[in-house]
């Protein structure tokens, strides 16, 4: 793939493939296209040459799971409203039962009727995460998911990837904060004048 | 495109629109406030009031439409969950028809039970308000479509009003002057069809074409 930005290449001649079982962790400075490829490989953009594939080992979870910088969540709604939503969006059936187990694991059960707008960034966070469980999608696609969380809620978010991976999902993301997990991937992103 | 998905984002946004009233019922405010304060300018003669009254309903639904473009999709846009709902979409068209439809159910459809009132109010007679009603029926839903088509192309872009502005005003034109002479030409004691045909012609060519430019733009505003 290479992709520009304005006159600005960002990278090119980047080529990777994500497996079922496999996490890989984007490195690469500030400004220097991480949040690109990832919605380049959740199709939110277009690449300037080269393609994604959302390849056949995917096809049961349906479309992706995204988070990205932005929590996707609209404040006039309550916290299980909001959820039902994305579910919704994302062509799922989810039960009540299904709604409350999420929430009860991401702490977030006893706030489920209170509007997002009355939510802490930290809370914000956590319920954009809590669609990962409700989704049940076979790629995760995450960016900076670790952003204003506590330290429990980032050993969470840890233990959530590692159950992905050891289900057969697979994940990618990027994050600034050092991460620790068996069988992580690192692809690092060089700028084309670099290399 | 699916029909759930139409249906969730629709039902979502009445509910947010039904928590924020104050910031649901402004666009029939505006029309309203708008068309009233014609006559404090103009003068209270039943005549002249009576002739202006179809281009002042247009014209203030046509600003009333336009202010409110971008309740469509920037707070979307700014919190996320257009980009949510984009996601696997090669043309998000169920999202474009569900913000669409509830642009107009906000704005031309509040509008369409207001008119009348300010039509009362302007002195004009009982079927020159029923022509201007189906003609509003007719021509506020293309308002809100190439109001729709408008926010799309300009989501992200800082100075959004002004190029909507330039975007729309123009496609809008033709609604504003057929509207406005359906019921002039009721006045003069002519038939309005010509000018009613003229208007659903518009819609249904709006229906078709604009639903899939906004999908686009949406896509290649993310």
């Amino acid at each position: 793939m290479t992709f520009s930005r304005g006159r600005n290449t960002l990278f090119s001649g980047l080529h990777f493939s994500v497996q079922p079982g496999q996490a890989i962790w984007l490195q690469g400075k500030n400004g220097q296209g991480k949040t690109s490829v990832l919605k380049l490989a959740m199709r939110l953009m277009q690449p300037d040459a080269g393609v994604i594939r959302w390849g056949s080992a995917f096809d049961d979870g349906g479309a992706p799971t995204y988070i990205g910088h932005l929590n996707g969540q609209s404040v006039d709604l309550t916290v299980l409203e909001s959820l039902t939503f994305s579910a919704r969006m994302h062509s799922v059936r989810v039960s009540v039962e299904a709604v409350a187990m999420a929430l009860k694991r991401t702490s977030l059960y006893a706030h489920r009727n209170r509007l997002v707008h009355s939510l802490s960034q930290g809370e914000r966070r956590r319920l954009a995460l809590t669609r990962l469980l409700l989704n049940k999608s076979a790629l995760w696609v995450l960016d900076e998911p670790l952003d204003a969380l506590d330290t429990a809620s980032t050993v969470l978010v840890m233990r959530l990837i590692e159950e992905q991976v050891d289900t057969g999902g697979a994940v990618l993301m990027s994050s600034h904060i050092p991460f620790h997990m068996p069988n992580l991937q690192v692809l690092s992103l060089t700028s084309p004048t670099a290399s | 495109m699916s029909f759930a998905r139409f249906q969730a984002i629709v039902a979502r946004d009445l509910l947010s629109f039904r928590r924020n009233p104050a910031r649901s019922l402004f666009p029939l405010a505006f029309f309203l406030i708008a068309c009233s304060l014609f006559p404090l300018g103009v003068g209270a003669e039943t005549n002249t009031l009576r002739q202006i009254a179809p281009g002042v309903i247009w014209v203030s639904a046509l600003l009333s439409v336009v202010s409110s473009l971008n309740t469509i999709y920037l707070n979307d846009y700014i919190d996320g969950s257009l980009e949510q709902m984009c996601i696997g979409q090669r043309f998000p068209i169920d999202v474009v028809f569900a913000k669409t439809v509830v642009h107009w159910l906000l704005n031309g459809c509040a509008l369409l039970l207001g008119a009348p009132l300010i039509g009362l109010m302007f002195g004009m007679r009982l079927h020159s308000i029923e022509i201007m009603s189906l003609a509003l029926l007719l021509g506020t839903p293309v308002l809100s479509m190439f109001g729709s088509l408008g926010a799309a192309l300009t989501l992200g872009y800082r100075s959004s009003h002004v190029l909507q502005l330039l975007v729309i005003l123009p496609l809008c034109i033709p609604v504003l002057i057929f509207g406005a002479g359906a019921v002039s030409a009721v006045d003069a004691g002519l038939s309005a069809q010509a000018y009613l045909s003229l208007l659903g012609a518009l819609f249904l060519f709006s229906l078709v074409t604009t639903p899939i430019a906004s999908a686009a733009a949406l896509r290649s505003s993310s």
